[in-house]
């Protein structure tokens, strides 16, 4: 990052202070937006946008600049809104949650392009999926901001965490486009050089009978929440035809003989005592 | 805990049987008390391993399709991470299939490396070998399986009687052997990652598990999550991934934290708050000899308390810069009876120039404090790589131990190693050989100058990366002629570089293996896939060599009764040529390894189990001791009455390989000592080195994952923003790192990965095209010989001329 520049005051100068004054404005109401809780490290992260505020208000006394909040300043409440601060959050409409929802109905080429980016996005299925952004660094607090609910950012529609929510998400999942905006070597090609080929997604479940509720082709390992996928926010293609209903395992079932460590044959209901992985203790 | 998995089971067997009434699709294999083997309708098999990478030992299902690793699963039947893994985990299969794996063998002619066949290249060695085997060196690592390590030591021990055998380990946790020998007797922790679930306050001795152990942090921190308490104090030099989980950060001016250490053994004497009961039945006191020695003298309760004296909570802050308050606050925690303290610690204790000192103080301050022996109540340190513990401690491939805790010196030990290995008596040499750094300077040293190492056969390891001061202990092999480099790698490194002779190895699942990880648990796991090309497992090359030597005539190759040392037999009783590759997987080579190794771990009572009992387990702990109903039992905590099967009974807690023989454990005084290379004027900034989540070590395996390339593509000088501010430095500029050693060029980080204080920079050492250690000190804890690659003396300035990375680049994938 470049050292502040000093503005001179003349309408050249002025310009660029409307601009700061913009980018001061979008830099506020963003951080507002994300309202994430930060550390002490942000306070101490002097980046140059407010220096870069304070040289412009010296140059140009007859502008008041409002100075962007810091994200540390949010918990302690010392934040205040400045006068040009306008929110319309409260006012803003959102549509009704059932008329949000559409039952996917996808082409075969729909279909086959939702895939090929799944398949982009982790190295095999169940791997853990990469995210197409860079990540901060140093915390996963934010991750669920956009990942906990479904929530769609301008045309993409962000997947959703189907797990249940452990602690911290940058242990399993990390960018594929580099930490940040400075590495200069980035998106290698996830097949380039490495001849390995990951186990592929299933196919459709089977069903017993015309009309009968599919059972699952996969298995549930690690993920309970089936309307991640399946729901209203899903990013893949078969979408719930009845989102309303929440108990999805009373119709569907989990096919056993997909779960890697489990021993089907076994006579239910399965005695403790003759669980036979545990014949060692 | 025996609850927890109880549940666990029954909820499996519950899910198990209600899928299985709800329908049954295909037929799958029964899992069977020998086998953790299973078969999905996909086509795909699964089979147990533990993970290659580091020293947590996680377990993973590793599914297997037309003789390919297609996914990798979470063993949700291992203890250690009940199903969850961290990202190199996840994508651990992809490190089989990088493009440039290593084929076939290959011999430096005219400068370049040309394909030779096998027999050639086993033929090669042995020659060298004979011509003068004083002179030839052993180097291997933490990564060797159990087996392999324990080949290469009864090869050089046993057959060349030759100590010149080192493993990469003494670079990365020599400090921890030594500090747990001079406190206890005996090596290797007495808790385990149970502690880990019971403890109310987890303190971080600049350590950065979120990032290095990630599974173990997520089991702490996961406690929060289901509404339980568990303090975290981070005690580091930057602000890490890790710190933004804890309660109380305190940052210290790097090798200051003896002097923290000794602040809190100060204020518990102080406040009349040390545990007198604990330390009156299980402790004496200790103080160093000079020069300085693993064993020291006794001194008296009296001598410590007057050494402690000087370093009060203000004394600590003018040493260290943290506060004297937080000071008071740890001195309050370990006064503190009725809570758990765990202390964990990897490279930033052991990678110390006092790093014997530091790791004795750690134990000091739990013991003084009775913070020991109960659930959550440990001093623990973690390993780096995945048989750390297992081979090179266990085993002891270092140049000062036989097998099983022994050491050469000692004529006892000696004869006992020759019985077990049916050799002529006097066989071992007495006398330790060089350790990792003395060894890589006498190879790297003209003949004629009295650099007498003249061969080094490398194993699963990366030297021309990893070793500090790069310049002198590596590079300066280079046009040395009479010298000879043999790397047995599975991709091109830094090490083959110079290699005269390249051996393509077997990986992972492409062989048998054993592990053992950081709590004392030893994991096995089969073959699952083919290597590729004409690769081979490093066991073999070992006993293909010392065959091939055989033949030649080389003595100590026949054991007292003229066999040959590594007599490989049938179930039936009947010799397999195992150093023939075409009858290798005739007999499991590892088993009998093994079983044999297994004879040497009752002497300092770490038991192991049969190959067979390991083959059915997700890994056991030692001592593992079969109970009257003939199960074998695994030991949770050791010294602890109850848990460890050789405490004698009402003993409560029995140090039982205490040094002074009377079941006490040592409490050590050691001085803070200033750093070896300190920040000047001339070279004005701490360096501290280390790792980051998505790559392992020096990045040879990660590097070549595109999920974890992408992740993190290339290293970086990790600044704080003043500095970067004070030297004209931005976000990706290049900047020029540079020692009185040497100097490398990286573009720079602000705030990275973690955030450093003024006047300190970090650097990932992953990288081959960056390689930092051309500028590391280097300077090693004159106990433990191991080296500190966390503090050296730089100055970091801004390049010149354009923001570029080095042309050189590692094939992608």
């Amino acid at each position: 990052m470049s050292e502040p520049s000093g503005i001179p005051n003349t309408g050249a100068g002025r310009k660029l202070a409307v601009v700061a004054v913009l980018i001061s404005l979008t830099l506020g109401l963003s951080g507002f937006f994300m309202g994430l809780r930060q550390t002490e490290l942000a306070s101490a992260d002097s980046r140059p946008r407010i220096e870069m505020v304070q040289t412009a208000d010296k140059g140009s006394p007859e502008i008041d600049v409002p100075v962007a909040p810091l994200y540390a300043e949010l918990p302690s409440g010392k934040l205040r809104l400045n006068k040009d601060w306008v929110v319309h959050l409260a006012t803003l409409k959102q549509p009704a949650p059932e008329a949000q929802y559409v039952v996917a109905s996808l082409s075969p080429a729909d279909l086959a392009r939702l895939r090929a980016t799944r398949t982009t996005r982790r190295q095999y299925d169940g791997a853990p999926p990469v995210a197409p952004h860079p990540l901060d660094q140093l915390t996963p607090v934010a991750c669920l901001e956009c990942h906990g609910k479904p929530t769609k950012i301008g045309n993409t529609q962000v997947s959703q965490i189907s797990h249940p929510v452990y602690t911290n998400c940058i242990q399993c999942h990390v960018s594929s486009a580099g930490p940040s905006s400075t590495w200069k070597e980035r998106n290698v090609a996830l097949s380039e050089g490495n001849s390995f080929s990951g186990k592929e997604q299933s196919g459709q479940g089977t069903r017993a009978y015309v009309g009968a509720p599919p059972a699952m082709p996969h298995t549930t390992w690690m993920r309970d929440d089936c309307m991640s996928c399946h729901g209203p926010g899903g990013t893949v293609a078969l979408r719930t035809s009845h989102p309303n209903r929440q108990s999805c395992t009373q119709c569907h079932a989990v096919n056993a003989a997909l779960d890697s460590r489990l021993a089907s044959g076994l006579p239910p209901p399965l005695p403790i005592s003759d669980w036979k992985t545990d014949s060692i203790r | 805990m025996t609850m927890d998995r109880r549940e666990f089971l029954r909820n499996t067997a519950m899910a198990a049987a209600t899928a299985v009434i709800a329908q049954r699709l295909g037929a799958v294999e029964t899992l069977t008390e020998t086998s953790a083997v299973t078969k999905t309708p996909d086509g795909i098999r699964w089979d147990k391993a533990p993970c290659r990478f580091c020293g947590t030992g996680c377990h993973v299902r590793v599914g297997v399709k037309d003789g390919r690793v297609v996914a990798i699963q979470g063993e949700q039947l291992a203890e250690v991470n009940k199903g969850l893994l961290c990202v190199k985990g996840y994508h651990v299969g992809g490190i089989l299939y990088g493009k440039d794996r290593l084929t076939t063998p290959m011999l430096r002619r005219n400068g370049q490396l040309e394909p030779i066949s096998w027999d050639e290249a086993i033929d090669t060695i042995a020659k060298r070998v004979l011509k003068d085997p004083k002179g030839f060196a052993f180097y291997g690592s933490g990564q060797w399986t159990i087996p392999e390590g324990y080949a290469a030591q009864k090869f050089m021990k046993g057959g060349l009687a030759n100590n010149h055998i080192e493993p990469n380990a003494r670079l990365c946790m020599a400090s921890a052997v030594t500090g747990y020998l001079s406190v206890y007797g005996v090596d290797e922790p007495a808790g385990c990652y149970d502690d880990l679930d019971a403890a109310d306050v987890i303190i971080l001795w600049g350590n950065n598990p979120a990032e290095m152990h990630p599974v173990l942090f997520s089991r702490v921190i996961d406690r929060r999550t289901k509404g339980q308490t568990v303090k975290i104090i981070d005690i580091g030099t930057r602000r890490t991934r890790s710190t933004e989980f804890a309660d109380e950060y305190l940052e210290f001016r790097p090798q200051s934290d003896m002097a923290i250490a000794n602040g809190i053994a100060h204020l518990l004497l102080k406040n009349d708050a040390w545990d007198k009961a604990f330390v009156e039945k299980h402790c004496n006191f200790r103080g160093d000899n000079q020069p300085l020695d693993l064993l020291g003298k006794p001194i008296s309760f009296d001598d410590y308390r007057k050494a402690v004296e000087e370093y009060t909570p203000e004394f600590v802050e003018k040493i260290s810069g943290v506060p004297a308050a937080k000071i008071r606050m740890l001195g309050e925690l370990f006064a503190k009876r009725d809570i758990r303290i765990t202390s964990l610690w990897c490279m930033g204790m052991n990678q110390h120039t006092r790093g014997t000192a530091i790791n004795r103080l750690v134990h000091s301050i739990h013991l003084l404090s009775g913070h020991f022996g109960k659930p959550g109540d440990a001093p623990t340190s973690l390993t780096g790589q995945p048989s750390a513990c297992g081979t090179a401690r266990e085993v002891g491939t270092m140049c000062n131990f036989l097998p099983g805790g022994r050491l050469v010196v000692n004529a006892g030990h000696r004869k006992e190693s020759e019985e077990i290995w049916k050799l002529p008596e006097g066989r071992i040499n007495p006398k330790p050989g060089y350790h990792t750094v003395q060894l890589f300077e006498k190879f790297c040293t003209p003949t004629d100058k009295g650099g007498d190492i003249h061969t080094v056969i490398v194993q699963v390891t990366n030297p021309g990366q990893s070793l500090p001061n790069l310049h002198k202990l590596f590079k300066a092999k280079q046009g040395l002629e009479d010298k000879f480099l043999i790397v047995s790698e599975v991709y091109p490194t830094a090490t083959t570089e110079l290699a005269d002779l390249v051996l393509p190895a077997a990986l992972w699942v492409e062989k048998n293996g054993i592990f053992g990880n950081s709590e004392r648990r030893t994991q096995q796991w089969f073959k699952q896939v083919e290597p590729p090309g004409q690769a081979r497992p490093d066991a073999w090359i070992t006993i293909a060599v010392a065959h091939r030597l055989f033949e030649l005539g080389h003595p100590g190759m026949k054991d007292r009764e003229g066999n040959f040392i590594f007599t490989i037999k049938d179930e039936k009783g009947a010799e397999v040529p195992a150093w023939d590759f075409a009858h290798y997987e005739d007999v499991n080579v590892d088993k009998a390894l093994y079983d044999e190794y297994r004879l040497f771990s009752f002497y300092k009572h770490k038991h192991l189990a049969p190959y067979d009992v390991l083959a059915k387990a997700r890994g056991l702990r030692w001592p593992v001791v079969q109970g009257a109903d003939g199960s074998w039992n695994e030991t949770k905590f050791r010294f602890t009455e109850g848990s460890d099967p050789f405490v004698a009974k009402g003993k409560g807690i029995q140090f039982y390989h205490s040094v002074t023989k009377d079941d006490k454990a040592l409490i050590w005084f050691c001085p803070y000592e200033p750093a070896a290379e300190s920040p000047d004027g001339d070279f004005p900034t701490w360096l501290c080195t280390g790792r980051v989540l998505e790559h392992w070590h020096t990045g040879t395996m990660t590097m070549r994952v595109p999920q974890l390339r992408n992740a993190m593509p290339n290293a970086y000088v990790e600044m704080n923003p003043d500095d970067a501010a004070a030297s004209g430095l931005g976000n990706g500029d290049m900047a020029v790192v540079e020692s009185r050693r040497g100097k490398i060029e990286l573009p720079v980080w602000i705030n990275g990965r973690a955030r450093p204080p003024r006047g300190t920079v970090f650097v990932p050492f992953f990288d081959e095209r960056l390689l930092i250690n051309d500028v590391t000190l280097g300077e090693p804890c004159p106990i433990s010989k191991e080296p500190d690659y966390k503090k050296c003396a730089v100055k970091v300035y801004r390049k010149a001329t354009a923001n570029v990375l080095p042309e050189k680049t590692i094939p992608h994938g």
